[in-house]
């Protein structure tokens, strides 16, 4: 088979580059790069999806939540949240 | 444990730690909070001091003589005090053997922190005959004790603790203890003390207005503690401190604060950009570079050189994000996999669900998407040894799954879309070809439905991890549909109907290819143009390492 009469070789992705239309600078340009990342040089990977954060002691909130602070105390790492519609702030440790 | 309640939820609280532990809470509305990090509940920020004053008369006969004022204050278990009295109370003794003190002001029970319950005292303060200088602790009383009595003479007093009214250049110090103001939503520690900035007053003189509490005093914040910026049609939304600068954050400037110690004696103040920032949940450092958005979009800021940093994607900030709603937007850094990530509204009429995310060290882009979530809220917390970034989903805190844990019920659906590719002429030799290399994924076992923004079935099946590569002619935006069902047996799939190649990722050798050069297309000598979109769902890591084209440049 003979070798293609050009090819467009994308190794170093480019990450997304929305702001240039249809044609793209560079040929690894995205235009469309939702979820994938580009985490090294050569490579997209896709985003992790989320898991819920593990606490010392089951904790659940009923509103959004709207701040978090964490901070160490005593060799752990506790957090302070605040809760949207209720107003409740309440501190917790992470396992 | 919940803390507290705060009535205004409208905006959100800004937290900051003092040198001495305690927590310190803002949200601009309500009297803000401490707390310790032990007690089931926050307590109010300062103290109120006294607002009437302790009736004091001489009795007996002995050796009183001179004219005094007598000030009251209280003190809570931990030695805090409030300011004093307002005026305080003459007292003129003539040979008398004690001072009688009545009526001695007593905290209201909006003020617990002063309570008998939890420890508060009423401490007494007077002067000695003949100066106005220094005030000597003469007695203090448990809270709900409302006389006492002192038979101390002026060298007596002058043993006991001594507090001058002001301090020798002239500033407050028996009333410096005046509480945080509520006014200010943000909070942050600087070199010893606390700053505030950030007012919810509607009087525009405030608006260029920051406090500062007393060096390692965070309630002590008397009004004299303050700074006023220059007019310039703009409003403090925020603070930022970076190494020995504090820089002041409004919506279309940011200054640069800078002080050797004493703010009042020698804070300087300069502009040093013309971007701002929206709130103060907006910015996030990487070392010493700050990363920032203001409503002209993302940029950073090293010491006074600011650079924008969204070109690459500007028709976001321009045309796509909903800059009328940006009281939730805010900024985070993820330190594992060196991200900084805009949490902002696409659209409008729902909260953060997108984050335009930024790889620091490789100078990328990408949209991170979280559908129907709100993601109102994040920070940094360190989680089995590593700084982890922590996002609010609506009223769940998450983070992203780590490889090394099973937690494969989160399917995240991904796209890729790449710019358009000329294509060569039909020509025998020249081959249209698609080529991918892949890390291959074995199949896996995962709940129906399971979607990280809705709740998976109980029940499981065996997923082949795929990615479906859709191809778009001459600009349009609708993708090829093959004509044939067919397998390439090159790791290529396609359905009869059904639009796009779809790649199994199963494939040990981590590669495919097929064929795109439109031999069954009539209409192939007519086509000018071809883009590729890649698109999934996955709950594994998955890799693409390399595309080649061949056949168009």
């Amino acid at each position: 088979m003979k070798p293609p009469l050009a090819t467009v070789t994308i190794s170093d992705f480019n990450g997304l580059v929305s702001n240039r239309g249809r044609f793209p600078e560079t040929p690894s340009d995205a235009l469309t790069q939702t979820n994938i990342r580009c985490l090294h040089k050569g490579g997209l990977s896709a985003r992790k999806g989320l898991e819920s954060v593990s606490f010392s002691t089951a904790v659940s909130y009923t509103d959004d939540l709207i701040s978090i602070y964490f901070y160490d105390y005593s060799a752990s790492t506790q957090y302070i949240v605040s809760e949207d519609a209720n107003g409740i702030v309440d501190a917790e440790t992470l396992a | 444990m919940s803390l507290h309640t705060f009535s205004d939820t409208s905006i959100p609280m800004t937290v900051a730690r003092a040198q001495t532990g305690e927590i310190y809470m803002h949200n601009g509305n309500d009297r803000p909070q401490r707390w310790d990090g032990i007690t089931a509940a926050t307590e109010h920020s300062g103290i109120t001091a006294p607002t009437t004053e302790v009736t004091a008369a001489g009795s007996g006969s002995g050796s009183l003589s001179g004219s005094y004022t007598v000030y009251t204050r209280f003190i809570d278990d931990d030695g805090i005090p409030s300011n004093f009295s307002p005026s305080g109370t003459s007292l003129t003794l003539a040979s008398d053997a004690q001072v009688d003190y009545s009526s001695i002001p007593q905290p209201t029970a909006g003020e617990p922190r002063v309570s008998l319950a939890n420890g508060g005292q009423i401490q007494l303060w007077r002067n000695t005959d003949g100066q106005e200088i220094t005030w000597y602790l003469d007695a203090t009383v448990d809270t709900g004790t409302t006389v006492a009595t002192s038979t101390k003479t002026d060298a007596q007093l002058q043993a006991s603790t001594a507090l001058r009214f002001y301090t020798a250049d002239g500033y407050p110090n028996a009333m410096r203890f005046t509480p945080p103001a509520t006014e200010y939503k943000v909070i942050v520690n600087h070199m010893d003390r606390m700053w505030f900035a950030g007012t919810t007053s509607t009087d525009a003189d405030d608006r260029n207005t920051i406090m500062f509490s007393e060096a390692n005093e965070p309630e002590s914040v008397p009004s004299v503690n303050s700074l006023t910026l220059q007019e310039d049609g703009d409003e403090i939304v925020g603070l930022m401190p970076i190494g020995p600068y504090l820089y002041i954050l409004k919506r279309r400037h940011i200054y640069q604060l800078a002080t050797s110690g004493d703010p009042r004696r020698d804070a300087s103040v300069v502009l040093v950009a013309d971007r701002g920032c929206l709130n103060q949940r907006c910015w996030t450092r990487v070392e010493s570079t700050a990363f920032l958005l203001d409503e002209n979009g993302a940029y950073v800021m090293k010491g006074s050189e600011v650079q924008a940093l969204d070109t690459p994607v500007r028709n976001f900030v321009t045309d796509q994000i909903d800059w009328d709603d940006h009281a939730l937007y805010h900024v985070a850094k993820d330190a594992d996999q060196e991200l900084v990530q805009f949490f902002v509204t696409l659209g409008s009429g729902q909260g953060p669900r997108h984050a335009l995310t930024y790889h620091y060290r490789l100078n990328r882009w990408s949209l991170d998407s979280f559908a129907s979530f709100d993601a109102k809220a994040s920070g940094e917390a360190e989680i089995s040894g590593v700084m982890r970034l922590v996002i609010a989903h609506n009223s769940q805190l998450k983070i992203a799954n780590d490889a090394t844990v099973s937690h494969y019920d989160s399917m995240v659906p991904f796209t890729y879309k790449l710019g358009e590719y000329r294509l060569l002429p039909t020509h025998r030799d020249n081959v249209r070809r698609f080529s991918i290399w892949f890390d291959p994924i074995s199949s896996f076992s995962i709940y129906a439905g399971a979607q990280e923004d809705s709740s998976s079935s109980s029940s499981s099946f065996t997923h082949t991890q795929t990615i479906r590569v859709k191809v778009y002619w001459n600009g349009s935006s609708t993708a090829e549909t093959p004509l044939l069902t067919q397998d390439n047996e090159k790791g290529v799939t396609t359905t009869a109907g059904t639009a796009g190649y779809v790649v199994d990722l199963s494939n040990t050798e981590g590669f495919a290819s097929f064929r795109f050069d439109g031999g069954l297309d009539t209409d192939a000598l007519n086509y000018k143009t071809v883009a590729f979109e890649l698109s999934g769902n996955t709950s594994r890591p998955l890799n693409i390492h390399r595309i080649e084209i061949d056949g168009v440049q």
